[in-house]
């Protein structure tokens, strides 16, 4: 039994999709600002806004309390593999982004790193009972 | 217009700091009573939107609230360990220093100009903050705005926390006063009803919370030297001294803390004395001013009037409960020329019932709205005329916490004294009935209390004798109740 | 709504049919029930009040049935038995 509980599902829903949303905007960004990205790059960040919408918008189906689930799990595995990629690219430098990788003072990577963070933690505050997902529900009856 | 840190604002800044902690630590003792934050005046158990406790309530037996008590510790509460009565005195008592603090710091803001340190002087400051935010995604730090002490974004935060939060602060606490509430239901109305105000007085201690964060971080990211040389000093010099002297002043903050926690745990008769000498002089002179003129709509009945307090468990008053009270008798009398005995039939014949839809306060902070039927208090007061000496009334009870009540703190038979000026006062009322029906046992059967400008502690239940005294020093333990004795609570529930 | 509830419609009583309320003066009389006031062993069974749920200290199928002495000098008539549900109620 927790003793920090909320019961606020589509709020907890809503703010675990802005932050998708914000990991996939600045995927979007620097995207769209960096000169002559590489193939994969390309691919990359395509795959990321793609993969970012998708779970974030599967958390929002109304069917029972298992489907919006599998929202979250993607959520958590797209944002642990940026997390862990993003911070492997501050060490050493990839081929095609001199700028973009091998240093730490990229604010929109900040920025997906704070949201990707954010996402995850939202995400075990749910397995963990703190907060209830859309789709879940309470049974307080005090 | 120069701004820098004159003396006043550097004073005014730590005296903040000492205040606002002593709010924040208060304050979660306060919450600690009932760790559940509602959006509706009801509070329906099941409904609220945030716990912060795991204890577990029975479903085939009654509860009250104060089973759902929680003991929160010291470290973040003050005092800690379920002393509502005193955190109550410290956060009030705060409050009238950072009032006083906050008004003394706008009028000098105002008077010498400062003003401008926090408020813009033009609509570039939103597209300045957003780089500074981007900047310091990018690990750096912006520049400070041209001739000011802040950067931008700095500067809009503590116009919002200046400006904003705190006076937000202020406004929905005074929401939960039920004084405040009784008068004026359409202010309470303005923040969503009054467990919406607690809900984002709550938030409010949430934001402090993240402030204080973020406000300490920046401070380590600029200097802390440099920056707290600001503060004391008023100029970038001796930053070596200026670091020691901000460690001592947060040790000589945390001192006080500390004293005021032991202080509140070896003396809470004097902690209570002290402290409610000084907020009694605003909830005297002001909040008791205040008459109640609530009229709630019938369809905003709370559908579960939550409770506490359980019913006297002694066989004489389940023997009488089940004889619909035939057998029960009211004895009024002390300081008065016509003492009464009253059995239920005759307490209602003595005026035509008088009934009320309002919003009940519990002083752990949960409410519902009810209807309650009765005698008004000013007519019982004026058929036994209290003599000249007469000061206040004293109700008392057929609960004996000894038996009755596992989660109070202490024994013995409950009552409650009320200042005899308040008598007559709009809904006081001796209910009878509630919702249209005779007053249910665990709501106070057969008479209880309404005392529509007070905290719901004060309006005695199950009650079987009232006494009329110049002086309660020598009922109880003297302090004129009894969770004034126990619990240190304050005499007046005006807050 | 009135106002003045009258003595019928207190929330937590429970009125019984006949067949209970034979029941409860059976087992006044097998227990050998006698008015504490002046020693009659008549009583009128009234309303039932179930005390599991209200009180801490009882046991949850616990009832206090009222009983009105029938003697017409008692100075205190009105007295109660305490009974589980499945002494009077449950059939």
């Amino acid at each position: 039994m927790s003793s920090i509980a909320f019961n606020l599902p589509r709020s907890v829903t809503l703010a675990a999709d802005l932050a998708l949303t914000g990991v996939a905007a600045t995927h979007g960004y620097v995207l769209a600002t960096t000169p002559g990205p590489p193939g994969y790059f390309i691919a990359y960040c395509v795959a990321m806004i793609i993969g970012c919408l998708a779970a974030a918008a599967i958390t929002w189906i109304d069917i029972d309390d298992i489907v919006p689930g599998w929202g979250w799990w993607a959520g958590s595995v797209i944002c642990v593999a940026f997390v862990i990629g993003y911070l492997i690219s501050r060490l050493i430098s990839l081929p095609g982004l001199p700028t973009l990788t091998g240093r730490w003072d990229i604010a929109p990577g900040s920025l997906a790193l704070a949201c990707a963070g954010a996402f995850i933690a939202l995400h075990l505050t749910v397995l963990t009972g703190v907060n209830v997902a859309f789709g879940q529900r309470r049974a307080w009856y005090y | 217009m120069t701004l820098d840190y004159p003396a006043w604002l550097r004073v005014d800044h730590w005296l903040n700091v000492l205040f606002l902690t002593l709010l924040l630590r208060s304050g979660i003792e306060i919450l600690s009573t009932h760790p559940k934050l509602y959006r509706h005046e009801d509070s329906a158990p099941g409904t609220q939107w945030a716990k912060f406790t795991g204890k577990v309530m029975p479903k085939d037996k009654l509860y009250d609230t104060l089973d759902e008590e929680e003991d929160y510790h010291p470290i973040i509460a003050l005092p800690g360990h379920a002393q509502l009565g005193i955190g109550r005195h410290w956060h009030f008592a705060a409050v009238i220093g950072w009032i006083l603090v906050g008004s003394s710091y706008y009028i000098l803001l105002f008077a010498t100009g400062q003003w401008h340190r926090y408020w813009p002087y033009s609509w570039s400051i939103f597209p300045d903050a957003w780089n500074d935010i981007v900047t310091y995604l990018s690990f750096n730090l912006p520049p400070l705005l041209p001739g000011e002490p802040l950067d931008a974004i700095q500067k809009l935060t503590y116009a919002g926390v200046i400006f904003g939060l705190a006076p937000f602060q202020i406004l929905t606490g005074a929401a939960q006063s039920p004084a405040i509430e009784a008068r004026f239901p359409r202010y309470v109305r303005l923040f969503g009803g009054r467990q919406s105000a607690r809900s984002l007085h709550f938030l409010g201690l949430a934001a402090f919370l993240v402030f204080i964060a973020i406000h300490l971080s920046m401070v380590v990211f600029w200097g802390w030297g440099r920056l707290t040389a600001l503060m004391i000093f008023g100029s970038i010099r001796n930053t070596h001294w200026a670091t020691a002297l901000s460690l001592l002043i947060i040790m000589a903050v945390v001192t006080v803390h500390v004293a005021a926690t032991v202080w509140s745990q070896r003396s809470p008769a004097s902690v209570r004395r002290v402290l409610g000498a000084v907020i009694s002089v605003p909830r005297k002179g002001l909040l008791r001013r205040l008459d109640s003129r609530q009229d709630y709509p019938r369809r905003a009945l709370s559908a579960e009037h939550r409770v506490n307090g359980k019913p006297p468990t002694a066989e004489n008053y389940k023997v009488m409960a089940v004889h619909n009270f035939v057998d029960w008798r009211l004895r009024v009398g002390g300081l008065v020329e016509q003492p009464v005995i009253l059995d239920l039939a005759g307490l209602r014949a003595l005026a035509e019932p008088q009934t009320q839809r309002v919003l009940h306060n519990c002083v752990q902070g949960w409410t519902s709205i009810g209807e309650w039927t009765g005698l008004p208090l000013g007519t019982l007061v004026d058929l036994v005329r209290p003599l000249p000496q007469a000061r206040y009334i004293c109700f008392m009870s057929m609960q004996d916490n000894s038996t009755d009540e596992p989660s109070a703190h202490g024994g013995g038979q409950f009552y409650e004294v009320l200042d005899l000026k308040l008598a007559h006062k709009p809904q006081m009322l001796l209910a009878y009935a509630m919702n249209g029906e005779p007053l249910p046992i665990k709501h106070g059967a057969p008479l209880r209390l309404r005392a529509e400008t007070q905290v719901g502690f004060k309006m005695a239940k199950w009650i079987n004798q009232i006494e009329f005294v110049d002086d309660y020093a020598q009922i109880g333990k003297g302090r004129g109740g009894w969770r004034e004795d126990n619990v240190y609570y304050g005499m007046d529930g005006e807050i | 709504m009135t106002a003045t509830a009258d003595a019928q419609s207190r929330p937590e009583l429970v009125s019984l049919d006949e067949a209970a309320r034979d029941r409860v003066s059976e087992l006044v009389t097998v227990r050998g029930g006698r008015c504490a006031a002046c020693g009659g062993t008549e009583f009128e069974v009234g309303q039932a009040l179930y005390l599991g749920f209200l009180f801490l200290d009882e046991d949850d199928d616990a009832y206090l049935v009222a009983l009105t002495c029938r003697e017409a000098s008692c100075p205190q008539p009105r007295t109660a038995i305490r009974l589980h549900h499945k002494e009077f109620l449950a059939r």
